[in-house]
């Protein structure tokens, strides 16, 4: 197992995120979680779900672009998870365009 | 003859290994394929996510808004906060590895099972409350026979308008196993009959989806303790280690999706209310 990467240079192109960096997103997804309830906690009617699933998507980038390390990444790695979330994008709008009209 | 036509292949297959090796084609397609998983995975709660907006922005918007306030924030933001902190002591450990230190990497994955199991306790009080007042998964169909065969919401708006009670007061009248409410004048002893709630369709739905989607979710969590679990054998055992953390890294992937997947769950069924 361990063989095929007992060369030193294996990962010499793996960027190693410090402790701090990590802390620093940490704190930046506790805040948008307070943010999230705090929003809830005023009624602003139809804009309520937009405004929690949009708070939603900045956590959720902060831990794809940093913790899961897509930031680091290659473009093709890069490019597949924005493909899967714009290619999801376009099911949840079809298929509300579909249910808004009937 | 044969002896240097196998020498020959021997000499080909170790140009081929070093070649392997150069490219670094194991780590990488390790985790590619990690990726290409983890978007099946996003496909598969993406489906029910959709249909959980679709019903809930249409016509059970009022009844997932009432279901949505017997589910407890507190409880709900706890365990936000601590998926959260499991995801940072996850990355704490690789790059606790990737930097050479064991001891650090080890405790920081046995601090990621922690909190992965500390979730899933207040997961099961939370389950366990909602039992108490005779909401179960899987026994929907249960639920149903509680309100009869004709349509509840039907039978909601009819009550509504000819009494004018609010939702909250028409939810809080205590039924028998049937649906029948509770005739006046009753006996103490009869009155013990009448403890199930009444859910209108809506409110079904909702709690139908609460429980399979964060029973599903509760699954992906406990999946994921085994495998920290052996991360956590593999790191002991130098199987995993700062040169070869290719697992450890996918293991954390995993586990940053099934945060991701909390953190959309987390307001939709909370705070919707």
């Amino acid at each position: 197992m361990s063989q095929a990467h007992e060369h030193e240079h294996e990962h010499d192109h793996v960027h190693i995120v410090g402790y701090g960096s990590h802390t620093q997103v940490y704190i930046g997804l506790l805040i948008l979680t307070g943010l999230t309830v705090a929003a809830a906690g005023i009624d602003v009617g139809v804009l309520n779900l937009p405004i929690a699933m949009l708070i939603a998507s900045c956590k959720a980038g902060l831990v794809l672009a940093y913790f899961m390390h897509i930031k680091y990444e290659k473009t093709y790695i890069q490019a597949f998870v924005l493909g899967t979330t714009f290619f999801m994008f376009v099911v949840f709008c079809l298929t509300f365009a579909d249910y808004a009209t009937r | 003859m044969s002896a240097t036509v196998e020498g020959q292949i021997e000499e080909v297959n170790k140009e081929e290994l070093f070649h392997f090796d150069h490219h670094h084609t194991d780590y990488e397609g390790g985790k590619f394929g990690m990726w290409l998983f983890l978007f099946t995975e996003l496909v598969l709660f993406g489906g029910m996510f959709l249909a959980l907006f679709v019903y809930g922005t249409g016509e059970y918007a009022a009844d997932f808004h009432a279901a949505g306030k017997s589910l407890n924030i507190f409880k709900g933001a706890g365990n936000t906060l601590v998926l959260l902190t499991s995801s940072l002591t996850m990355v704490y450990a690789i790059t606790a590895l990737q930097r050479g230190s064991k001891f650090w990497a080890l405790t920081h994955i046995a601090l990621t099972v922690l909190l992965a199991l500390t979730f899933m306790v207040v997961k099961y009080f939370e389950w366990t409350s909602k039992f108490e007042h005779h909401l179960f998964p899987a026994k929907i169909g249960v639920l149903e026979s509680i309100y009869g065969p004709s349509d509840l919401k039907k039978a909601y708006t009819k009550e509504y308008k000819e009494s004018g009670l609010t939702i909250a007061q028409f939810n809080a009248i205590k039924v028998d196993a049937k649906g029948n409410p509770a005739p006046a004048g009753i006996s103490a002893e009869e009155a013990k009959d009448y403890t199930h709630t009444r859910y209108t369709r809506g409110q079904v739905i909702f709690y139908g989806m609460y429980f399979t989607m964060t029973g599903l979710h509760g699954f992906h969590v406990l999946i994921g303790v085994a495998l920290l679990l052996w991360m956590f054998v593999c790191v002991l055992k130098n199987t995993v280690t700062a040169e070869n953390f290719g697992w450890l890294e996918n293991v954390g992937l995993y586990w940053h999706l099934v945060d991701l997947i909390w953190i959309y769950l987390f307001p939709l069924f909370y705070l919707v209310a």
